[in-house]
């Protein structure tokens, strides 16, 4: 899941400072099960703005919304309407959502979040990055555990010396960060797969990741004509 | 004896004790006259501040109990009233009471307090019962706030008509209500009933007796139960820590524990509860006044029971409470400064002299005299400390067969032990009377409900409540003002709503005017939304079509002084309940029909008393255990009292099991799987014939703890180191123990991960020691401990120990001792904090108090039945104080070594409980599902799975669409699925968003809102 948190509200209010009519659009998938943009915080953000700008003597109109999925026409569309008639709109989608309905719509579209990552829900308000989306992947050869996301220099052979005699990393503050290739070698052990480690990954081909530029995936069969 | 059982029961006593076993009673069918000896019910309780070992509020969960008893259709509380005889049988009694007159109508007062106010007396003079005389009442009074019955009362004995029969009598004047009636005389009345359970309590120790602290004559000297008074914000000082000397806040402050008890000159038993108490009483001092410095002076530090020892860990490690290992002779008043002077022993062995602001005595708990009065008349014994005589196998049964015995009365205790043994009292009761239950109670019938059609048709009651309200707010006003709200087409104002000729005037006028939802503006909905709830129903209306808007407490009582604005709050409150009300919905409430069975898990002594308890109140119950035998061991599970023939009740207790019909008893069998929910399990047996599915309304855990198995102090290394239980056994099975001189060392292996008291092992220690010195009396045993947990009247055995010469080594926790061998010979040290010296023992035989583990099978069954364990593998109970054998989720029961070690009584009543508890489900044959609930909104659920990790009762599933879904019998209302959903996708019943928004509109825009 992608993984976002909100901006600082004064960030959003000064985004928000030219515009007195304005759709907060949020997004029931993922922002919404990380608790950053789903019909609640719609909700939320909404009732602080307005009274934010009544403070400041500038009432805001406000328009409260979310659709299914902000990153498909489909689900944008009921909405086309309503969007159109505002002087703009504040997506709390993540910046995916917000691309979308920037090609859609000739309103500004302004991020309420900053998206960050996609994770995992370690528990329960707590979102954890574990994979990078770098286009090649060898966590089979891992022990499922990712040292592209979770080493903070992406080692691909053994950790380096800045893992701490209890095996957390010194990137993190105050040991809050286990070292991935700890990881790896412990979790290796109990699949018995040690042996593993004596595979040496080469220089790591990184035009698979973003750095060969925006990625597209095309499936052919599946293309509709037309 | 004769055929004939009456279904109605005698509850004599209304504290905590008698109130669980009187709700347990009613809402298993049968008629329960609660009988209070006061004029409200509560009991010690409602005078607690706070409850150990998690200080919660007593009175915030006392009173809704208060309440539930008070208004349940199948009690009636006879308050003032004392039991003269009993005469009959089992199942066909006859109890006499004397009922001292009140000289108010219950059924008529308000408890509005004019005549309070118009007593001759101007000021309070009188100490105040409820306040342990840090208070003053008048003669007429109410008991407390939360009273239940609420309602005022004349004492005879300060009221001047009574004492001298001249007095003007305002208060019959005051009295709008006509309430008052001083031509009362006492009653003596006979009821029928099947049975009695006497649950009258104790009495704090009176401190006055132990001179040597000046109570009664140091005016700083406190006890503490008045000390429980000052820390509550109901309190003669509104929670304000202040010295009675002079009105000024304590800094330093000391409390003495063990007054009157653990003393021969006073009670030699040990109350039990004191410890805790005073520690509880220690944090909440600091949290009231963070200048407060406490200091703790104590024997032995007795945190024994669930979640004790982490609360003393709190008050020592957080809130810097000082623990002194010293007893006190003796306190000295300054007089100058009513500053009172302690001399004690510290750790250093130095006596020291130490000032101190106030003293709170930690006083015992002694039989009441009330109680024992009872006694003598219904012919049951009492033991030699005057507390009702059981027997350690039935530990809830008075000398008289169909007379039982409950709480305190039975042996100091604390409330979760008193209301375990209230269930247990009340499960047997249902089981002796199990033919004639449903006989004496009756199910309400209502007319079929109207479908609410169309819009709103509102009808608004504003109550006078006499002049309680109407003496500030103008109520006519109100109402005028109702009937211009939207949806509105009835207002009026009323004498008392709640009166019974106004109940069938808003009925009729709900008839007339086809109103479909109601509002009525009076009093706290605490009291009395359930009886207008069942007055619309009785006109034909859904119970949720109703609103109550409070204009007593939050606007004429609060804001006497303003009338004009109290009025015009009124009507803003009255505007807000009128919005809230357009939106409401009626509310279904299903019937769910109950599987008329029940599941014990674990054949221990536990699961087939609970078995027993239940078959014998009718209900078919499977027995299951995972090993080929019942109670395979009895070595292995409990600590066995002195001189008990526990081989005799096994085999009785198998017997009965075995051939009892309505069991059915599923050896070498293990669950597979529980789906299902409270009154409606399905559960697959794997057994030595196969799979075999059975239905059944409850579970019941009765899995037991074991004895730890440790690797320190060369168990198992050398074959003179046992554990204690193992020298149980070869003092009771052989071969004969040849060892001279014995060392026994308690706590074993007892640390941070096993941190808590397993409540048993001092005594299983003491009583092998007894035993040894039987054997021959010229061997020498020293039993080395941090504490002596000999609590109750376990005490009595310690000090037999001590005279026959046991030899008890105290060692701080820092220092354990250290076994090693020295040429074959063992030699132990310790290092004796009395002596401040090592000692040096050269033992035969070491013998191990290593305490008790859970059953490791726990965690298995956590996982099939969605209930938590907590840190130590033993089951979570759905309320530590109230609620003890109940787990979170409905219809999951918990007893036996499953839920905290235990004695074998209290094993016994614990499984009864259990199994009464259960019985209360299963007795009711349907169970209602639905009203106020919440539901998901399938289109905008994302299934993030917010609300299953949060529902503390299981309630939420994902369902085959792979969407969350609430299971409506498990849902309790408590919103926190609804407040949390990040789509928003959920909604509680009668607290739907939309219908607290438009409150909140109406409040800020009204403007806007009539527009529409």
């Amino acid at each position: 899941m992608i993984v976002a948190d909100q901006k600082p509200i004064e960030e959003i209010l000064q985004m928000l400072e030219p515009y007195r009519k304005v759709l907060f659009l949020g997004c029931q998938t993922c922002v919404a099960v990380c608790m950053a943009g789903g019909e609640k915080e719609v909700g939320l953000l909404a009732a602080a703005v307005r009274l934010a700008r009544k403070h400041q003597g500038r009432p805001i109109e406000i328009v409260e919304g979310a659709v299914k999925r902000q990153c498909d026409d489909e689900f944008n569309e009921p909405w086309a309407k309503t969007i159109e008639q505002q002087e703009a709109v504040l997506s709390l989608a993540c910046g995916v959502g917000v691309n979308k309905l920037s090609e859609r719509f000739d309103v500004p579209i302004l991020p309420a979040l900053n998206t960050k990552f996609f994770g995992e829900v370690e528990r329960q308000g707590v979102w954890a990055e574990v994979c990078a989306g770098c286009g090649n992947c060898i966590l089979h050869l891992t022990g499922g555990i990712c040292p592209i996301a979770r080493c903070a220099k992406n080692l691909l052979n053994g950790p380096c010396g800045g893992v701490r005699a209890d095996g957390t990393c010194e990137v993190a503050q105050n040991g809050s960060r286990p070292c991935a290739w700890v990881m790896i070698y412990e979790r290796l052990g109990k699949l018995n797969q040690r042996q593993n480690l004596e595979n040496i990954f080469g220089a790591k081909d990184w035009s698979s990741d973003r750095h060969g530029g925006p990625r597209k995936r095309i499936r052919e069969d599946m293309l509709l004509e037309g | 004896m004769s055929e004939l059982k009456h279904g109605a029961v005698a509850v004599v006593g209304g504290g905590i004790g008698g109130i669980q076993a009187t709700l347990d009673l009613a809402d298993s069918g049968f008629y329960v006259y609660l009988i209070e000896e006061g004029p409200a019910i509560g009991g010690r309780m409602a005078q607690l501040d706070k409850t150990f070992p998690t200080n919660d509020c007593a009175m915030c969960m006392l009173s809704p109990k208060l309440v539930e008893v008070g208004r349940h259709p199948n009690v009636q509380i006879i308050t003032l009233a004392s039991v003269e005889a009993l005469e009959g049988q089992p199942g066909n009694f006859r109890i006499t009471l004397r009922q001292r007159p009140r000289y108010v109508d219950i059924t008529r007062c308000i408890a509005c307090g004019r005549c309070i106010a118009s007593c001759v007396y101007q000021d309070a003079k009188f100490p105040s019962e409820f306040d342990v005389g840090l208070g003053k009442r008048k003669p007429i009074y109410i008991p407390f706030p939360q009273a239940v019955p609420l309602a005022a009362v004349v004492d005879p004995q300060t009221c001047i008509f009574f004492k001298s029969g001249r007095c003007p009598q305002n208060c019959l004047q005051a009295c709008e209500r006509g309430a008052l009636d001083f031509t009362q005389t006492e009653r003596l009345f006979s009821l029928d009933v099947g049975a009695v359970i006497l649950a009258p309590g104790f009495e704090p120790y009176d401190a006055r007796l132990v001179g040597e602290y000046g109570f009664g004559r140091y005016a700083n000297v406190l006890t503490a139960p008045q000390f429980e008074r000052l820390l509550s914000a109901s309190g003669p000082t509104m929670g304000k820590v202040l010295r009675p000397s002079d009105g000024k806040a304590p800094k330093k402050v000391a409390f003495i524990h063990c007054v009157g008890s653990r003393d021969l000159r006073h009670q030699s038993y040990c109350s039990a509860v004191c410890c805790m108490y005073a520690t509880k009483e220690a944090i909440v001092a600091k949290e009231h006044d963070h200048a407060i410095e406490p200091t703790i002076f104590y024997i032995d530090l007795r945190a024994y029971g669930k979640g004790f020892e982490s609360l003393v860990k709190r008050a020592r490690e957080e809130h810097g409470v000082r623990y002194v290992r010293s007893m006190i002779s003796q306190i000295i008043e300054i007089p100058e400064t009513k500053n009172l002077l302690i001399r004690y022993r510290d750790d250093s062995g130095s006596v020291r002299e130490e000032e101190f602001d106030l003293v709170v005595l930690a006083v015992g708990m002694r039989p009441s005299t009330k109680g024992q009065e009872l006694a003598r008349k219904l012919s049951i014994e009492l033991n030699q400390h005057s507390f009702a005589q059981t027997s350690v196998f039935s530990p809830v049964m008075s000398t008289r067969e169909g007379v039982f015995v409950t709480g305190a009365f039975t042996g100091p205790k604390d409330i979760p032990e008193t209301v375990i043994q209230a269930s247990a009292a009340a499960a047997a009761v249902a089981a002796l009377l199990a033919p004639a239950r449903g006989t004496r109670t009756q199910a309400k019938q209502y007319p079929e409900e109207l479908v609410p059609d169309g819009s709103p048709r509102i009808g608004v009651f504003v109550c006078h409540c006499g002049s309680n309200i109407a003496g500030v707010v103008d109520v006519k006003a109100v109402a005028e003002y109702a009937k211009t709200l939207p949806g509105v087409v009835h207002a009026e104002n009323v004498l008392y709503t709640c009166s019974q000729d106004n109940l069938k005037h808003m009925k009729d006028v709900i008839r007339e005017k086809k109103l479909n939802r109601v509002v009525v503006a009076s009093c706290t909905p605490r009291n009395l939304a359930a009886l207008f709830q069942d007055t619309i129903r009785e006109a034909g209306l859904n119970k949720f079509l109703f609103e109550m808007v409070n204009i007593r407490e939050q606007c004429s009582w609060v804001h006497s002084d303003q009338p004009e604005r109290a009025t015009e709050k009124a009507k803003s409150l009255v505007r807000m309940g009128v919005a809230k009300a357009r939106e409401l919905k009626p509310l279904s409430v299903q019937s769910v029909r109950v599987a008329p069975a029940a599941l014990v898990l674990g054949g221990g002594l536990s699961g087939m008393v609970a078995a027993l308890t239940l078959a014998d109140s009718g209900f078919e119950t499977h027995l299951v255990e995972k090993s080929s035998e019942l109670w395979r061991d009895l070595q292995e599970l409990v600590c066995i009292p002195e001189g008990e023939d526990v081989q005799g009740l096994r085999a009785k207790l198998l017997r009965t099991v075995r051939t009892h019909p309505q069991i059915r008893v599923h050896t070498n069998t293990t669950v597979k799987e529980i789906s299902g929910f409270v009154g409606n399990f399905s559960s697959v047996l794997r057994g030595p014939q196969g799979e075999e599915r059975i239905q059944h309304g409850v579970v019941i855990v009765a899995t037991e703890a074991y004895e730890h198995k440790p690797n320190e102090y060369l168990y198992g290394a050398d074959a003179r180191v046992l554990t204690q239980r193992e020298l149980g056994r070869a003092l009771t099975e052989g071969p004969r123990v040849r060892a001279k001189t014995i060392v026994m060392i308690q706590c074993v292996e007892r640390n941070e991960k096993r941190p808590y008291c397993s409540r048993i092992c001092c005594a299983e220690a003491i009583k092998n020691a007894l035993a040894l010195l039987q054997q021959d009396p010229n061997r020498q045993i020293y039993v080395l401990y941090r504490e002596m947990i000999s609590y109750s009247f376990l005490e009595d055995l310690y000090r037999r120990a001590r005279d026959s010469g046991v030899i008890f080594i105290h060692h701080d926790e820092q220092s354990l001792p250290v076994v090693r061998k020295e040429n074959e010979q063992i030699v132990v040290t310790v290092r004796d904090t009395r002596l401040r010296q090592e000692v040096l023992i050269k033992p035969d035989l070491v013998v191990l108090s290593t305490g008790v583990v859970p059953d490791p099978y726990n965690e298995e069954l956590s996982r099939l039945l969605k209930v938590p364990l907590d840190a130590q593998g033993f089951f979570v109970e759905a309320h530590i104080k109230l609620r003890p054998v109940d787990c979170t989720s409905h219809g999951i029961f918990l007893c036996g070594g499953s839920h905290a070690p235990g004695t074998i009584p209290e094993l016994i009543a614990k499984a009864q409980a259990a199994a009464g508890r259960a019985a209360i489900i299963l007795s009711k044959g349907q169970l209602e599902a639905g009203g106020i609930v919440a539901s998901v909104d399938q289109e905008k659920c994302t299934a993030c799975l917010t609300c299953l990790r949060e529902c503390p009762f299981g309630a939420v599933f994902i369902n085959e669409q792979g969407l969350a879904e609430i299971e409506a019998v498990k849902c309790q209302g408590c919103g926190i699925c609804a407040a949390d959903c990040p789509a928003k996708a959920i909604q509680l019943g009668q607290f739907e968003d939309i219908q607290e928004l438009r409150m909140l509109e109406e409040l800020f825009h009204p403007e806007r809102m009539s527009a529409v």
